[in-house]
């Protein structure tokens, strides 16, 4: 049966190295056959990347419909989530444990603190673009908002807290916690030169990508 | 010379090593025009580490650089193996390839930064094999044991199960048009690409499907006891391997390379 039952990545890597060597070499595929007898644990990684490397030269990929879809649907991810996910790979460790490299550049956030956006995505495990259509805005003013919260006005601190509990079913308590969060929301996040100043709430809409009418709902919280 | 940046619009790297180069306009033009043999995935994403992993990372550079090692249009082809190998999801249902595909390229944004992401620098397409692998695991499990639930049947089809009667077999192999001396060459070189794999259920997949009177994909999902998408998943690994090996002695059963590439790719 096909397993993944192994836990020496640097190994894998070798035994990965050398099919890509065969496979570069003569297009060889009786290499997989004798490191996969030699090491039976990677035994489905091993047939699994000779599949990739085939796949990659010899496949069709995906069709000419698709690729448009692909394009299309990968660049809107990539404007609406990479900064975010950039910002996030550096202030937590990734997955499996092992630390990020730039958690020893500044101050980090203490473990149980959640941003805004942590605590939406961790309640409603959906895609931050999602959750942000959710609350009638765009995901990089949620953003600001999650990291400049003293540049927000009440009102619209509050407006943002009920559509979360009433859409997304966050609870409101958690949520004035998480927009209290400035000081170390910020320096983890340290997506701007810290001596740059934070942006006004009204810049914040201003720089969103959020729709002429979503930014009149939000520009009617500025307070007078 | 190239002329430095105006401040305004400097990239700020405080690196000192680094300034030099990717605060420099020339460093932004390689970028934007440079071919993907000039400028391999590796040295992008020593550079976007670097441009993270200093003490005031850069995020503005590293989104640029990130913009062209996940680029959507893939004119570099950092991502080919990635799409690629996820297409081959797409008998089930084509935005499940897609979906592979972004789950990897958030998980190399994930690992970039981390110890994990130093091998990207080294190299670059056994790190999204990795990644992509990962993200596989994730959606259908260690084992796979999740592949039954995890895709629903195309839209055409109401349900998998018709999907999968619709298919008497998926393979057809022998359908090659070859004298008959040619074809037991042909028969025989397969039978010695897929008796030697290594892992079991590969290899009576294999056997059991590439030769004569296969059974169905139903049958032998019910004679194994596992779902048919687990038959599928393993009957592309065999094939694979089965393509290489017929490619490579394609001059002693003369079986053409369109026709085998349209086999692999059925």
């Amino acid at each position: 049966m096909s397993t993944y039952e192994h836990n020496d990545p640097k190994l894998l890597g070798q035994l990965l190295e050398r099919i890509e060597a065969a496979w570069k070499a003569g297009r060889s595929d009786s290499v997989v056959d004798e490191l996969a007898a030699r090491h039976p644990a990677y035994a489905a990684e091993l047939y699994d990347y000779l599949h990739f490397l085939v796949v990659e030269e010899f496949g069709t990929g995906p069709s000419e419909q698709e690729r448009e879809d692909l394009s299309r649907r990968m660049r809107t991810w990539l404007d609406s989530e990479a900064p975010r996910l950039i910002r996030a790979s550096l202030t937590r460790p990734s997955d499996d444990g092992s630390p990020s490299n730039a958690g020893d550049s500044g101050p980090s956030a203490p473990s149980e603190y959640l941003s805004f956006c942590d605590m939406l995505r961790k309640v409603t495990r959906l895609r931050p673009s999602r959750f942000a259509e959710a609350l009638n805005a765009d995901l990089s003013f949620i953003d600001d908002i999650d990291c400049y919260p003293d540049r927000v006005p009440q009102r619209a601190k509050a407006k943002i807290i009920e559509l979360s509990s009433s859409r997304l079913g966050l609870d409101s308590d958690l949520a004035w916690q998480t927009l209290r969060g400035t000081v170390y929301s910020k320096a983890a996040k340290r997506d701007d030169d810290y001596d740059r100043p934070p942006p006004t709430y009204r810049e914040m809409i201003e720089h969103s990508r959020m729709s002429p009418e979503q930014k009149q709902f939000w520009s009617s919280f500025i307070d007078e | 010379m190239t002329a430095p940046l105006p401040p305004d619009e400097q990239i700020d790297v405080p690196d000192s090593e680094t300034t030099a180069k990717q605060a420099s306009r020339a460093y932004l033009e390689r970028l934007a025009h440079a071919s993907a043999k000039e400028l391999p995935p590796e040295e992008l994403a020593r550079d976007y580490r670097r441009a993270l992993m200093q003490k005031r990372p850069n995020l503005r550079l590293a989104q640029k650089i990130l913009a062209r090692l996940l680029d959507p249009d893939d004119q570099y082809g950092y991502l080919k193996g990635v799409k690629y190998k996820a297409a081959t999801w797409k008998r089930d249902r084509a935005h499940l390839a897609a979906d592979l595909v972004q789950d990897t390229a958030e998980e190399i944004i994930r690992a970039l930064p981390t110890d994990r992401g130093a091998y990207a620098e080294e190299n670059w397409r056994r790190f999204t094999f990795h990644c992509y692998v990962k993200c596989w695991r994730k959606r259908f499990g260690k084992k796979g044991q999740r592949l039954m639930e995890a895709a629903d049947p195309p839209e055409e089809a109401e349900s998998f199960d018709e999907f999968v009667t619709q298919e008497t077999s998926p393979v057809n192999l022998w359908e090659v048009e070859l004298p008959p001396q040619k074809l037991e060459e042909m028969k025989r070189v397969v039978r010695e690409a897929v008796e030697p794999i290594q892992d079991d259920f590969l290899r009576t997949v294999g056997l059991k499907l590439l030769f004569d009177d296969p059974p169905t994909v139903t049958a032998l999902a019910d004679e194994l006891g596992v779902g048919r998408r687990k038959i599928y998943h393993a009957l592309d690994k065999v094939r694979a391997k089965v393509f290489v090996a017929l490619r490579r002695t394609r001059n002693l059963h003369g079986c053409d390379d369109e026709w085998l590439q349209d086999w692999l790719n059925q």
